[in-house]
Parts: C-alpha cells; structure tokens; sequence
C-alpha cells in the first residue's frame, strides 16, 4: 500500500520538472513564430525603424536646387498644404521601382525630391530614364541633409502635413501596397 | 522516473537559448576597425572622446555593428557629424541627445531603461531566477527520491529496475550520439572531402567550349550586322526602315541606348508613328531592366489613345498594371491584347502565360475558356508540323466549330471577332465580312466594333456588295462617335461607292483639315479627293 502511494508521489515530481521547462519554451517559441510570421506576412519589417520626428515640425537645412545650384530648396514655399519629401539616388535600385508610385502621387501633391549622395548629372540622367515626378530637387551630395532628417537608406519619404508638421516616414520603396494602405490613407487624413 | 522525457524540455529551452546566444555572438564576433586616418582628429583627446561616443551609437544600415566598426556610408556620416560637434565644443551628452533627437533610442547600443525595454532588460533575470528555481525544485525532488529509495519499505526490485532503466537512457544516448558522428563522418568522406576532383566540370570542358566558340561566332555576326545597319543609316539616313533595321540590330546585341536613339530618330521622321512609339515604349522598358518606367507609360497611353489596339502598346499597359499590382487590369488589358490579335499571333502564349500569372497572383478567377480564346496553342504548334492542305482542313474544323458555337449564342462579340479573322486568315472574305458584321450587331453601343466591321468590309473588296451592311453600321458609328477620324474616311469611301462623290469629298475635305500637314497619310487623302 504505502509503496504504491510512493510510487505516485514520484510520478507527481517528474511531471513538473517535464512540464516547466517544457512550457518556458513553448513560450519562448510562440513569441519567436509570432515574430516570425508577421514578418513573413509583411505586417512587421524589421528594416522598418520607427522616426522620433513624427509630430516635430521638418528640419529646415538648406540645400541647393538640381536645376540650379545657386538657389536653395526651401520646404517654407510649399506651406499650407501635405507634401512628400522623397530621398532618392540614381544608384539606388528601389528607387527606380517607386518611380511610378511617385508620378502617381505628384498628382494629388507636390512632391519634392532629395538627391541624396548622387552626382547631378547622374540624377539627372536617372530622371530623364525614370520620369521627374518631381516638384523641386534638392541635391544632398555629402548627406548632411539625409543626417538633420534621420535618413539612413535611400528610398525614403516623409509625408508633411500642411502645418509644416512630419506625419509619416516610410523607409525603403513605395510599392502598390504602401501606396494602398499607408500613404493614400495618411494623404487623405493629411488634406 | 523517465530521465529521458524529464530532461527533454530542460533540453529543447537549453537548445534554444544557446541558439540565440550564437546569433548575438555572431555579430560582433569579428569587429572590424572603420575609421580611416583622415578622419581622425588632431587632437588626442578629442579623438579618444570620439571613439568612445562612436563606440556607443548604432549603426542604423548594419544594425548591430557600432558605427565605429561600420564601414557603411551612414556611419562614416555619423562619425563625421560626433567629430564636427566635438570640435565645436559639445559634450557627449550633448552630442547623443542631439542625434537621439533624429534617429531616435534605437541609435544608442545601450538602449535607456523605459516603459519600452524594460522587458528586455527584465527578461535575463527573470530567465536566470526560473532556471535557478528549475534547477532547485529538481535537487529536491532527487532528494525525496533518494530518501524513498533508502527506506526500508522501499522494495528491491523498484530500486534495482530504476537504476536498470538510467543506465539504459544512457547507452540509448551513447549509441545515439555515436551514431549521429558515425553518420557525418560518414557523408563528409563521401561527398565533402576537400582532396574531391571537379569531376563533372572537367567532363563537360569540351562542351563548354564549344558552346563559348557558338556564342562568340553568334556575337561577331550581331556585331556585323549591327555595323552594317549603322553604316545604312549614315548612307541613307532619310529612310525610316534603316533607323529601324538599325534599332533591331541593336537590341540583339543589348545597346540599349543605339536602339533607343535609333527609335526616337525614326519616331521623329514618322511624325509620331504609333508602332514606332510602342517599339520605343519598349525600348526604354527594356533598359530599365523590363521595369516599364514613367515616360515609356506616356508613350503607351498617347499611342493607346490614338489606336486602342496597337497590341505592342496593348501588351506593355498590360505589363505596367502587373507590375503596379493591379492585377485586374493587366488581366483585362491582356485579354483585350488577345482578342484584337489573330489567332496564330506569335506573342500568345506568352499572353496566356501572362494572364494565369497575373491572375494567380491577384487571386482572379479565369474560366479556362477565356484562358485560350479560339483554337489551344498547341493546336497551332501542331497545325505549324502539318503540310498546307492538312493545315488548312485542321483550321477550317476549328472554325466551323467555332461558327456553331456563335450560332448558339450570338451575342458573343469576341467569338464573331476571332471567326472574323480566322476566316481572313483562310482567305474567305465574305464570311470574314458577314462575322464582322455580325460582331458589330452584337455590340451596337460598341463604336470600335462598328469601325472594325466597316474596315474589314473595306478591305475585303466586297464592299459593293454589304453596302446595306455599312450603312447600317456607319449610322450607329456615327451616333456613337461623330468625331472620329477613321470613321471620316470610311463614311467618305461608302459615300463615294453609293455615287455620292460630293458628300465624300465633304467628309474627306474635313479628314484633311483634322490631320497633320506633314502626314504621309494626307498626301493620299489628298489625291483620292482629287480623283473624286
């Protein structure tokens, strides 16, 4: 008798050390194919970083137009409605991809385009291939501007509201699906 | 007791963790020193400060090297932005808060403790305190265990089958592990030892060279005909077709900006000619690496606006809404191209291919029938192994099937189309004449069939004969869309075939004026009123 109430108290023991460690990494693996699937599912990038500069006012550096290196590309002439600031480089292959994303958009507003790290020549080559969505073209060449916006790879785009202020970054290219649902809604927010 | 299963999940969380640790090692395991000498300052001091800071901040591009082990253009910026503000006199406070401000806690190494990441910073005491916990509650569970197995009311056999059972796990264990190295061992010296010979790269040496020597023949012969083509263009350089043989020629050989030249060259001389512009379209897609790029999407739509048929243009609209993930349209854009193309196109399986990839990736239900309209691409590539007369009584059964099928249902205006042009193909004018008409029956609202009826009965040379058929369709043209220009011609021709010269000159006369003066086009128009 009392060796068979032994015999289940030892049952009882292992169960729990099988079970603990076994539901610490359960967890652990839920929390990792959670992870993994909502970026395989596209709904997480880890690329994505988020920009402290939402809600701040855009940082106003001064940089010389493409189509005329004596004068400075100034957001101010622009206020009063949303615009998108795209930083873009001839020798960056995404860029290319958004193009037509971006000559979309130049219909509903101003687009303004930083030529981030690029030979003017070579932006300007790159539109005349690619098409020149553009409103006005600031040329970044050393990246101090790309640096006062916290840019850290071309494409990216920032979505100003009229009041000057930054709404919405996006690193990496414009495609049919940020097109859909995040700038066109964030566009439609903004006007 | 069973040690195997008890340690199993003690196994796996180990597994894991270690699994982890090795991919954070990873990262920094080979640091690689970045900073260049000309980036150094002069000042010791200030370097070192320089150092330091540019050893706490993130590189945003590589994500887990510092940027003073990054070689990434980000983090040269980033390092020259620390040492312009420190010889500006800023302390490093000042310094990280200012580029906190722009890239935000992710851009510190150290990441502060906040309602965000105090989880992270949590989670490894919280994982060490479990394990301790793991850890105790088994000691005693081993200690009650043992106490058991001492008590005298234990019995012998449950002690003596326990100890039987752990050793057991444990040759179960040995034999495992040993097998598992016996098993690598075994496929290293089989498959990945390094003294291994290229073998099947070294058998097929002969091949590989005479497959070099057919491409370089094949290269020397584009490269002739190319230069043959360019010295056409430099004889005579009036002639449209050496641009284009010259624009050909080059797009054999990938000289993207000879052809594209050659194309805006010919498209100039034409005055805008529809087919040149496409070619071009084409073209500068083709350079773009077959992305269609904004200004060839421009041509597309001026030529698509003028012919809503040119099928080159038809094929790259289509490809432009694929590519922009409208998948709908470029299916509907495709099938469009199929239905104005004949039946034998060379481009339609390519269309068909095109078609179940777009609708796959848009999730577009297709009936197999719209897949392949009319006769299936391999009963062409079966008609093309056939003799003439086979070939002939193979299409003339398609189409009588076909012709059946629209006795059935009339109002299939693709259908009429299709039989229409199966039977130009055939060479029978006056049933291609009589299922155009029919198509443009079918669709009395639809202007572009009217106009495609009226134009085949035209060209037919039967036109004396469906007089009664083209009036009947230039009134409902007409109504439709007055205005257009190939209707002015047409109404103009059957004015004339009913003897009424005055009202086709009228008609023609207001052709001419709507037309570029430099239009070849209007040079003829001009002589047929002149004949009138």
């Amino acid at each position: 008798m009392i060796g068979r109430t032994n015999n289940q108290s030892k049952r009882a023991g292992p169960k729990l050390s099988f079970i603990l460690p076994l539901v610490g990494f359960l967890i652990l693996a839920g929390f990792a194919a959670a992870a993994l699937f909502a970026t395989l599912s596209g709904s997480r990038n880890p690329a994505q970083l988020p920009s402290v500069l939402i809600s701040k006012p855009a940082p106003a550096t001064p940089a010389p137009m493409l189509d005329n290196a004596a004068a400075t590309l100034d957001l101010a002439t622009f206020a009063g409605r949303p615009l998108l600031v795209n930083f873009f480089a001839s020798w960056c292959a995404p860029c290319q991809a958004e193009a037509p994303a971006l000559a979309l958009l130049s219909e509903t507003l101003p687009v303004i385009g930083v030529a981030y790290k690029d030979k003017p020549a070579d932006t300007q080559a790159f539109l005349n291939q690619y098409g020149n969505p553009f409103s006005a073209i600031g040329v970044d060449r050393d990246g101090r501007l790309g640096l006062a916006w916290g840019v850290y790879g071309v494409p990216e785009s920032y979505l100003i509201g009229a009041d000057s202020k930054i709404l919405l970054r996006h690193a990496g290219p414009i495609d049919r699906r940020v097109l859909d649902e995040v700038l066109i809604p964030a566009i439609r927010d903004a006007q | 007791m069973r040690p195997v299963y008890r340690n199993f999940g003690l196994i796996l969380l180990l597994a894991f963790a270690v699994a982890m640790d090795i991919g954070g090692v990873s990262g920094i395991a080979t640091p690689a020193k970045a900073i260049t000498a000309e980036e150094m300052l002069d000042d010791p001091k200030l370097e070192s400060r320089a150092r330091n800071l540019s050893k706490q901040l993130r590189c945003l591009v590589c994500q887990n090297q510092s940027i003073d082990d990054s070689d990434a253009e980000l983090a040269r910026d980033l390092r020259r932005e620390v040492r312009e503000q420190l010889l500006e006199g800023a302390s490093d406070t000042e310094i990280i808060q200012m580029l906190r401000g722009k890239y935000g806690d992710y851009l510190l190494l150290n990441p502060p403790i906040s309602t965000g990441t105090f989880v992270l910073w949590l989670a490894p005491v919280a994982v060490l305190v479990t394990g301790v916990g793991i850890v105790l509650a088994a000691f005693r569970t081993r200690r009650l265990n043992g106490e058991t197995a001492q008590s005298p009311l234990q019995s012998v056999e449950v002690v003596a089958s326990g100890t039987e059972k752990s050793k057991t796990s444990i040759y179960l264990y040995f034999i495992c592990g040993t097998l598992v190295l016996a098993a690598s061992l075994g496929l290293y010296l089989l498959l990945g030892r390094a003294d291994l010979g290229d073998q099947p790269l070294a058998l097929r040496q002969a091949e590989i060279e005479t497959a070099a020597r057919t491409q370089a023949a094949q290269a020397e012969k584009l490269a002739t005909a190319l230069a043959a083509a360019k010295q056409q263009t430099i004889d005579q350089p009036e002639n449209v077709r050496s641009w284009l043989r010259l624009a050909q020629s080059a797009a054999m050989v990938d000289d993207s900006k000879t052809e594209i030249r050659a194309l805006k060259t010919a498209d100039e001389m034409t005055g805008g000619d529809d087919t040149v512009k496409s070619m071009l379209a084409e073209a500068l897609s083709r350079a773009a690496g077959g992305q269609i790029t904004v200004p060839a999407r421009e041509l597309i739509a001026s030529v698509l606006a003028r012919s809503p048929t040119e099928p080159r243009a038809l094929y790259l609209a289509a490809l432009a809404a694929y590519q922009d993930g409208e998948y709908a349209n470029a299916v509907s854009t495709w099938q469009k191209l199929q239905s104005v193309s004949a039946v034998d196109a060379p481009w339609m399986t390519l269309v068909d291919q095109n078609i179940a990839n777009a609708a796959a990736a848009g999730g577009i239900d297709i009936p197999k029938r719209q897949l392949r309209p009319g006769p299936d691409q391999a009963d062409i590539a079966a008609a093309n192994e056939m003799t003439e007369k086979e070939r002939r009584v193979m299409i003339e059964g398609m189409v009588s099937r076909l012709a059946e099928k629209l006795v059935e249902n009339p109002s299939d205006v693709e259908g009429w189309r299709r039989l229409g042009r199966a039977y130009e193909v055939l060479g029978r004018p006056a049933d291609a004449v009589s299922a155009m008409v029919s198509a443009a029956d079918a669709a009395p609202q639809d202007a572009d069939q009217q106009i495609a009826g009226l134009q085949t009965i035209m060209t037919s040379g039967l036109d004396r004969q469906y007089i009664t058929q083209a009036s009947r369709l230039i009134e409902r043209a007409t109504q439709l869309a007055p205005g257009r220009l190939d209707l002015l011609f047409l109404r103009g021709h059957f004015a004339k075939l009913a003897g009424n010269n005055n009202k086709a000159r009228e008609l023609w006369q207001s052709l001419l004026q709507k037309l570029p003066a430099d239009s070849p086009f209007a040079n003829d128009l001009e002589s047929a009123i002149a004949a009138l």
